[in-house]
């Protein structure tokens, strides 16, 4: 089973095979995480979408069907739904701070002055529009092709195109000062 | 397609998808890179784009998403062990389970004269119901008007 795609885990699920389930969940939980919190903003918010996306994935299994369209596309297009759904309930939580822990290996100034530059990202990032957001999320940071990210948000390959350029652009203006900062630490 | 391929789309390329070939269009991403690796001294617009890319690229890295604690898939496993699967044709099954418990396995007529009949009872209610909610409601603004007229009288 350890090598079998996901399509073939997903055939598997649909037969209740829990085993299936959980390589499913293994293998693309820290994908499911990191494309919601950067939609939502938010870890807590990040870790219940993804449980409910997997949880979809359970129930709904017997009655997936290929069509043509790979898991990563469908799931992701379920992760995407949930978040904007999310994001559009009334008493949504606030931002977190974003970044990773200080580094030991570097100074605490630089360290500290990473930080400050992952939560102006993220501050940035979350004062986009939802679709722009999601369209930058999937095709700079989770890296899918342009094809694969229209299929996701239901649009077409010009339109992602479009809400990527003009979130790039809201981005240059917001996070200006900081810009050639990154680039000369860039190892 | 590498004819096709201008130095402005390659900016577009990189105003969408940033600095890095490997995000660029798949389909335009080759003949995009050969173009700049043509050109003896890269057009001025198309560097500086690429160039401004990169900048914001390398801010975009900095935001990283710590990955999760380990005890959360098997929270998530653990919580579908409740949830039931939806099987195709699973509501059909359901109707057929619970007009079965409804209607039994014998002689059916009773059973449905007993519902057509109470059907037609609550139509029969449901209508007169309706009838005499017209009346009133046209008593209410008969009232109105009738209101208005006295006040009219009065001035």
């Amino acid at each position: 089973m350890r090598d079998l795609s996901d399509e073939g885990l997903m055939a598997n699920i649909a037969e209740g095979d829990r085993g299936a389930f959980e390589q499913l969940v293994t293998r693309h939980l820290n994908r499911a995480i990191a494309l919601a919190q950067r939609i939502t903003g938010n870890r807590s918010d990040a870790e219940e979408v993804a449980q409910e996306a997997f949880l979809r994935v359970w129930q709904t299994a017997p009655r997936w069907r290929l069509d043509g369209a790979l898991f990563r596309t469908w799931f992701s297009r379920v992760l995407v739904n949930l978040c904007i759904d999310r994001k559009r309930r009334p008493g949504f939580a606030p931002l977190e701070a974003a970044g990773d822990p200080p580094d030991p290996g570097i100074g605490a100034e630089n360290a500290l002055a990473r930080d400050e530059e992952a939560a102006a990202v993220a501050q940035a990032v979350a004062e986009l529009p939802e679709r722009q957001r999601a369209a930058l999320a999937l095709c700079y940071w989770q890296e899918m092709s342009n094809v694969e990210a229209a299929e996701v948000l239901a649009l077409s390959v010009g339109a992602v195109e479009s809400l990527l350029v003009r979130a790039r652009r809201t981005l240059r203006q917001k996070l200006g000062p900081r810009l050639g900062h990154a680039m000369e630490e860039r190892p | 397609m590498t004819n096709d391929m201008t130095l402005a789309r390659v900016r577009q390329l990189v105003e969408a998808y940033g600095a890095d070939p490997k995000r660029w269009s798949e389909a335009e991403r080759r003949a995009a890179e050969k173009l700049i690796g043509s050109l003896i001294n890269p057009a001025a617009d198309a560097d500086a784009a690429r160039r401004e890319a990169a900048e914001l690229d390398a801010l975009l890295d900095r935001w990283k998403v710590e990955p999760p604690d380990r005890t959360l898939a098997r929270r998530i496993v653990a919580a579908a062990e409740g949830v039931p699967q939806r099987r195709p044709g699973e509501l059909l099954r359901t109707l057929q389970t619970w007009l079965a418990e409804w209607f039994g396995t014998g002689p059916r007529w009773p059973q449905l004269a007993g519902l057509t009949a109470a059907l037609l009872i609550g139509l029969t209610i449901g209508i007169s119901d309706l009838a005499s909610l017209d009346t009133s409601a046209a008593g209410e603004i008969d009232d109105g008007s009738a209101s208005i007229a006295t006040l009219e009288a009065g001035l």
